[in-house]
Parts: structure tokens; sequence; C-alpha cells
């Protein structure tokens, strides 16, 4: 006789995982080894799970006492183990003269004779015992016996992986660190929510609100956290209404922290929700918050400073022009950072990035913007505002905005990795292409990206300017 | 000092505890065609309001040291000397617009020294 049952790798640990040694007398399990006594007509009949060193009866109808009471055996009594090792059904007909079974203490404290036993499989394949059929006396077993047994075992099977399944929801629901909570609707007669009841919460609401499970359930929300009324139940509300899962934080004052909400409808106006504690996110968002104002603060201070220096130093020259085109490509570039900072230095959107330059013109009146949502990284935010600033003064000087009707028209769409931009002007005064070569011209020439691909258009009914750019290029961090 | 005879210049107090920046805005003042009276703080603005009565504008910063900022000085001269006419400017991005009193001007810093010179003789010139 074998001291224990070889186990393949696994065998043990998805048994332990399946819950079934610690569930004894299902109430299914004990019906099915009835209908096993009264269909092949034996005396006992079992559904055990072979351990490593003992056999666990999930169901069990005829065993004398003790065995009964304990629900298990050691393996010195197991003939299912039997089963389990060679993966196969074992038929006994007098355990008395049968080679692998005439050892066994079960033939004398059990009183087995006869042994027909099934093997009974965990739904990830490996074997967790066996269905039996024992007589106390000899027995020739039919292939129609056999054919019973193992038609029963396959119920047996499906009635574990249910089992399983749902151990498996009821343990990640026990176990896991979001809270859940399940509730119904309170309706006022209009049939405005005006409230929710609580129905069922798991340990980590309790961990995570510090309210209890018996203070929680059966408790409107309006009793426990009213202070959380006027947020979320417009948050229900919606869910309840459009069916569609919603994801709602909300800061509760009554507890001092931020919870995210996973919230969706469940069938009878009732509702479930996911709930995570944020509020350690939420805070490090805020100190983030807190350091990029810091930031921009210092940064726009700096730039004043460069300002009020470069006014100072730049006092005694005559040609005012030069100083004023030095301020406003400092105002243009200190705009940009205004809005790069706005989204944490990660892109600025192109439109915003025109609008903030055409500002300094102070006719916005005459342009007109019109793109799709194109996101810069701060690189190309910082040179097109130079770029956009630069056609815009010109545009002001000599151009479509030097008389009192032109117009701008700024345009730019994306083909595949190509963004174009086209700057048109309009109804201005005729246009003579200019000589200088100074500064504001070589910025224009660089374009979006600093490389250049700029075409600019002399038309006599109004200058234009095509400015083409990679979105990867334009989009580099 | 010519106590007895009105200012030919309309007065502009500036409030900044930044020297260089202060300094800017003093030449911007005069550039525009004011005369300019300088504060390092909002505590030094208001006793200079309270001894002078010819200061028509006050331009100030709103970070400053001293028992009170830029916003709340404004809030006390709309209190105590309503007819003056204020100009805000400060470094950070956007000030809660129910901090700065009516007929108030902001200024983000970096400021457009055309634009404020622009306001400063609209507002001298009633």
């Amino acid at each position: 006789m074998s001291e224990s049952v070889s186990n393949p790798p696994g065998r043990l640990r998805e048994i332990r995982l399946s819950g079934l040694l610690d569930r004894p007398g299902s109430e299914q399990f004990q019906l099915l080894t009835e209908h096993v006594r009264i269909s092949l007509g034996v005396p006992v009949a079992i559904i055990s799970v072979v351990d490593e060193n003992r056999q666990v009866f999930a169901g069990h109808c005829g065993l004398p006492e003790p065995w009964a009471s304990r629900g298990e055996t050691p393996l010195t009594h197991s003939f299912c183990q039997h089963v389990v090792e060679n993966a196969e059904p074992l038929i006994v007909s007098d355990a008395n003269v049968h080679e692998l079974v005439m050892r066994n203490h079960a033939i004398a404290d059990l009183g087995v004779v006869a042994y027909l036993g099934v093997p009974i499989a965990l739904p990830t394949g490996e074997l967790a015992g066996a269905l039996a059929a024992i007589d106390t006396v000899q027995r020739e077993w039919s292939e129609r016996d056999l054919r019973s047994l193992e038609t029963l075992a396959k119920i047996v099977e499906r009635e574990i992986s249910v089992g399983v399944s749902e151990l498996k929801y009821r343990t990640l629901y026990e176990d896991m660190q979001e809270g859940y909570y399940v509730a119904g609707a309170v309706r006022d007669e209009g049939g405005n929510l005006v409230d929710i009841r609580f129905e069922d919460i798991n340990p980590a609401f309790e961990r995570l609100t510090g309210l209890s499970k018996q203070a929680v359930v059966g408790t409107c929300l309006s009793d426990l956290v009213p202070t959380a009324m006027e947020d979320m139940i417009p948050a229900y509300e919606r869910v309840l209404t459009s069916g569609h899962s919603l994801l709602h934080s909300n800061k509760e004052r009554t507890l001092g922290r931020w919870y995210e909400n996973r919230i969706r409808k469940l069938d009878g106006d009732r509702l479930a929700s996911l709930l995570t504690d944020i509020t350690d996110r939420k805070t490090a968002e805020e100190r983030q918050d807190l350091l990029n104002n810091e930031m921009s603060h210092r940064l726009k201070n700096t730039f004043a400073m460069i300002q009020a220096i470069a006014s100072q130093t730049l006092r005694p020259v005559e040609d005012r022009q030069y100083v004023e085109a030095f301020e406003k490509r400092l105002h243009t570039l200190s705009g940009a950072h205004d809005i790069l900072l706005r989204q944490n230095w990660h892109s600025a959107s192109l439109g915003a990035v025109i609008s903030a330059s055409m500002e300094t013109t102070g006719m916005q009146a005459r342009l007109t913007l019109s793109g799709t949502d194109v996101e810069l990284g701060p690189r190309a935010a910082l040179s097109t505002s130079l770029l956009v600033h630069e056609l815009a003064t010109n545009a002001v000087k000599y151009g479509a905005l030097s008389n009192d009707d032109g117009i701008v028209d700024i345009r730019w769409s994306t083909n595949g990795d190509d963004l174009s931009l086209i700057w048109t002007e309009r109804d201005g005064p005729v246009v003579v292409q200019p000589t200088a070569k100074g500064f504001g011209s070589k910025l224009i020439r660089m374009g979006l990206v600093g490389t250049g691909n700029v075409l600019l258009s002399y038309e006599p009914t109004g200058f234009s300017a095509t400015v083409t750019a990679s979105l990867k290029q334009l989009q580099v961090e | 000092m010519a106590q007895f005879k009105a200012p030919a210049r309309k007065v502009v107090l500036v409030v900044e505890d930044e020297p260089i920046l202060r300094m800017m805005a003093i030449d911007l003042v005069e550039d525009a065609g004011f005369e300019a009276v300088e504060a390092r703080s909002a505590d030094e603005a208001v006793e200079i309001l309270e001894v002078r009565t010819d200061i028509r504008i006050v331009f100030t910063d709103v970070d400053m040291p001293g028992s009170m900022d830029g916003l709340m000085l404004a809030a006390a001269i709309r209190d105590r000397w309503p007819p003056i006419e204020i100009i805000i400017t400060s470094g950070h991005r956007s000030v809660n617009e129910s901090m700065i009193p009516a007929n108030t001007e902001f200024f983000s810093k970096p400021y457009d020294t055309v634009k404020v010179t622009r306001v400063l003789q609209r507002m001298g010139a009633h």
C-alpha cells in the first residue's frame, strides 16, 4: 500500500484553493451520494477529496460512525487515493483478494468489501478525488453501474466548478483592496432620486471609510454621510438614468478623504460601486499644482526682471522700435510659457499658442482661427509662438492689420504625420516684398520647429505663408 | 515743496518691492506724462496716501512683504479713497477675480508697457 498519493505539481494547491476541504456537508453533494445509493443499490456512497494525508468527504451517505461525524479518514483508509493516482476508475469486487487494496484499513474499520470509484476533476483539470459506491458484501459491478457513476461524477464536477467560481468571486470581494458597495435607489413620489440605501459592503469598504458593516447595511446615505449627498446623488442619478458606468471623484468632508467611485447600474433600480481612497494621489497632485504655480510665478517675475533690465539698459537708445520689438518678443515667450505651465509643461494646444501670440496686436476681432486640436510639445510651443508673433507684427506694420479693414485667416490641418498651417492676409494695402533681412524674418524662416519648411507668398491681394512640420517633431517633449 | 501751487502733472503712486521693477515702473509712469511717487510696500503706500492728497492713480504689485499685500491695499483704497484709480500687476497666472475691487485694471507680469501706458493715460484723462 502506498503511503501517500503521488501529486502532480499544483494539485494540492488547487484543491486547497477550491474550498472543497473547508465546506463539509454541501447539501447538493449529500443528495448526489443519496442518489448513488439508490440507483446502484449500495449501502454507502461517498464523494471524497484526496488531500495530502487524508481524504475529506465533500458528501457522504451511509458511512458508519465515527467516520460519518468526522467527515474524513486518514489515507490508510482510502481506496479513492488509487483512483486519483491512476486517474482511472477503480473496480473492486472483493477487497480481501484485490492486490491493490487487500491491506487497506477501510476493510476492517469501514466494512468495505466491494468498491466502485470514478475520478472527479477540478475545473483546472487536476483530480480532486473520487465519487464512489461501496458495498459491505462481495459484488460484481456491471457496465451500467460504472456508466451511471460516471454520469453522476460529471454532475459533481459541474457542482464543484460552480462552487469554485463562486468562491473565487467571494474571495475577490472579501480580499480586494477596493471598497465595494451595492445600494438601492430611494425615490420621492415624483420619481426623483433622493437618497440611496446600502444593501451590502465588503471589508475594504469598512476599512476605507471607517464605517462598520452593521452601521452601513440598511442605512441611507443621508443618515450615514449627509455631506456626501449634494455631490453623490446627481452622479448616482446619471448612472441610473443613462445605464452608463461613471467614474466620479469626491472629497468627503466628514471623513476628510478623497474617494473615487466607479459606479455602475444593477438591475431593479440598484447600483454597485467600487470605492478607492485617492487621498494620497490628490495630495500629490495638489502639491504638484502648488509647485507649478510657484514655478510659474518665479518665471514670470524673472521675465519681468529681464524686461526691466532691458528697459533700463536700452533707455538711451534713440530708435525705440528695436526696444519695443524686444519687449514684445519677450512677452510672446512669456505667454507661451504660461500656456505650457497650465498643462504641467507637457504640452500646449496650437490654437491657444496662436491666440496668445496674437494678443499683443490687440486686433483679435480681425483674425479667424480654425483647425483641429493639435498639442505641441514645449519646444515647438515656444518656437511656434515666436513665429506667429513675427507674422502678426509684420501684418500690423505692413500687412492686412496695418489698415482699417484687412483681415488675417489662420487655418491648420493634419495629414498623417504632417501638419500644415496657412496664414492668409486679405483686404490689406498693396503688398510689397520686403527687402530687410532682420531677426524677425529669420524667425519666420525657421518655421514651426526650427527646420524651415516655410513658403512665403507676396501676392498683390495679400501676403500668405504656408508652414509645414511633422507632428512627431512638434510633439517632442 | 510747491505747496501752494497745483502740480503740473498728475501723480501716480508706484508700489513695488523689487527695486529694478520699481525703477522700470517709475520710468513708465514718467514717460506717460505723470509724476511718480514710490513706495516699497503696501504699508508705506498707505502712509503716503494718508499725507498726500494729490495722488490720482495707484500702480501696485500684489506680492510684497509687510502687513498687507497689493490686493488688500487696493481694497483699502476703495474704502478710504474711492476716487483713486488702481492698476494691479502680479506674477501669478491668475488672481482671484473676486479679490480685485471694481474699476481696477489688472496686468499679468511681465506687463505690456504700451498697454499699461494706454490705461494710465485713460485714467489720467478724467
